[in-house]
């Protein structure tokens, strides 16, 4: 015969188990990123500018997508990045009236069960400095930075303005 | 007949006659637009480094905008908003009365090939669309006279910079917040409606500009 600790050790152990498979399993943030589209763009000349800053030949696109998180848990993106510009930011247009105001977000929150759209007028990825034109039809990957889910490659379409 | 119907008639008359008088009126104020300011002939430089005097577009109306190219986000709408409309110009058969400028307020970064690189990624058909960039304070006193509002926001490592930065480095970069409009000017270089930018409707647009085309020059 088992000593009844062991007994009890054992019931309780069943026990934590079947507890664990009867709760609703955190999956944490489940992300996709869709409806991915960027306006065209004409790589800068290098043009150098004064004050010591040679920032004059930097040419810029927009990216816009729509992050959906079908998980239970919220996540955040923070960054990007992409082969076609040198640099890759969160940023924010706002109205104030009929004066566009633009702005760096450090990190966009998205919560659990819910999306964010980014799209003109409002949240994008700001590309800086391409690297080369960026054509009507043509594509490029990006990839976009969260806090949990870690990167997310995405297939980023040229189009017309989609206003 | 007796005397009360021809009496009747005289008055029945004289109501369709002066309803087509306030008819009459009332479509003429319609048709007027306010007058807002003239546009100054001052000399700028277009994209392909000619020199452009705004002048040059007295006689026909004409559409303006002003953009900075590394804007990403609202000028290019407003570029956009603008060739929407060239193309139902270009549809109705008014290429040849309806002219479209386009003038930076960032003439540092913005030089006659920049603008044309730009236009060009647009797919802008240059026949009746001038880039005009030019000198710094010229540019800056047509945004006064037309009542633009600019404002230079530096960004270090996409942080926004307290102030104008001295550092000598490339991750240096500025954006311009400013006001999103574009402006209808008629025959004689007067504006005489101003559109909401990015946010244009083309209907509403071309409503506008084909009442300034019927317009004669000099009235």
């Amino acid at each position: 015969m088992f000593p009844s600790r062991i007994i009890r050790s054992i019931a309780m152990l069943l026990g934590l188990v079947v507890a664990a498979c009867a709760a609703p399993a955190a999956t944490g943030p489940r992300i996709r990123v869709q409806d991915a589209w960027a306006r065209p763009g004409a790589m800068g000349i290098g043009h150098e500018m004064g004050q010591g800053m040679s920032h004059g030949g930097e040419s810029t696109s927009a990216v816009y997508f729509v992050v959906v998180n079908d998980g239970d848990q919220p996540d955040a993106l923070i960054g990007a990045a992409s082969g076609v510009a040198e640099r890759a930011e969160l940023h924010e247009t706002r109205m104030e009236g009929d004066v566009a105001k633009m702005q760096p977000v450090p990190r966009v929150e998205i919560p659990a069960r819910g999306r964010v759209e980014f799209k003109p007028r409002g949240l994008h990825v700001m590309l800086i400095g391409l690297k080369r034109d960026l054509q009507v039809g043509e594509t490029f990957t990006m990839t976009l930075r969260f806090e949990r889910s870690g990167e997310i490659p995405v297939l980023v379409p040229v189009k017309e303005m989609a206003p | 007949m007796p005397r009360w119907f021809w009496l009747g008639v005289g008055i029945g008359l004289l109501f369709v006659a002066a309803a087509g008088a306030v008819k009459i009126a009332l479509d003429a104020r319609a048709e007027s637009l306010p007058v807002y300011m003239t546009i100054p002939d001052w000399p700028f430089t277009d994209q392909e480094g000619h020199t452009f005097w705004l002048g040059q577009t007295r006689g026909k109306v004409v559409v303006l905008g002003m953009i900075y190219t590394h804007c990403p986000d609202v000028c290019p709408l407003i570029t956009a908003r603008m060739r929407e409309i060239q193309e139902q110009v270009a549809a109705e058969g008014l290429s040849d009365q309806v002219f479209f400028v386009t003038i930076t307020f960032d003439p540092e970064r913005d030089t006659p090939e920049v603008l044309r690189r730009y236009a060009r990624a647009r797919k802008v058909d240059f026949t009746n669309w001038a880039f005009l960039t030019g000198d710094p304070s010229t540019i800056r006193h047509l945004t006064e006279v037309l009542g633009i509002y600019t404002e230079r926001v530096y960004v270090i490592h996409g942080t926004p910079a307290a102030a104008t930065p001295e550092a000598s480095s490339n991750e240096v970069t500025y954006f311009i917040n400013h006001t999103d409009r574009i402006f209808l000017v008629d025959r004689q270089g007067r504006v005489r409606a101003l559109l909401p930018g990015s946010r244009t409707e083309l209907k509403d647009a071309m409503e506008k500009i084909r009442r300034l085309v019927r317009e004669r020059s000099g009235s």
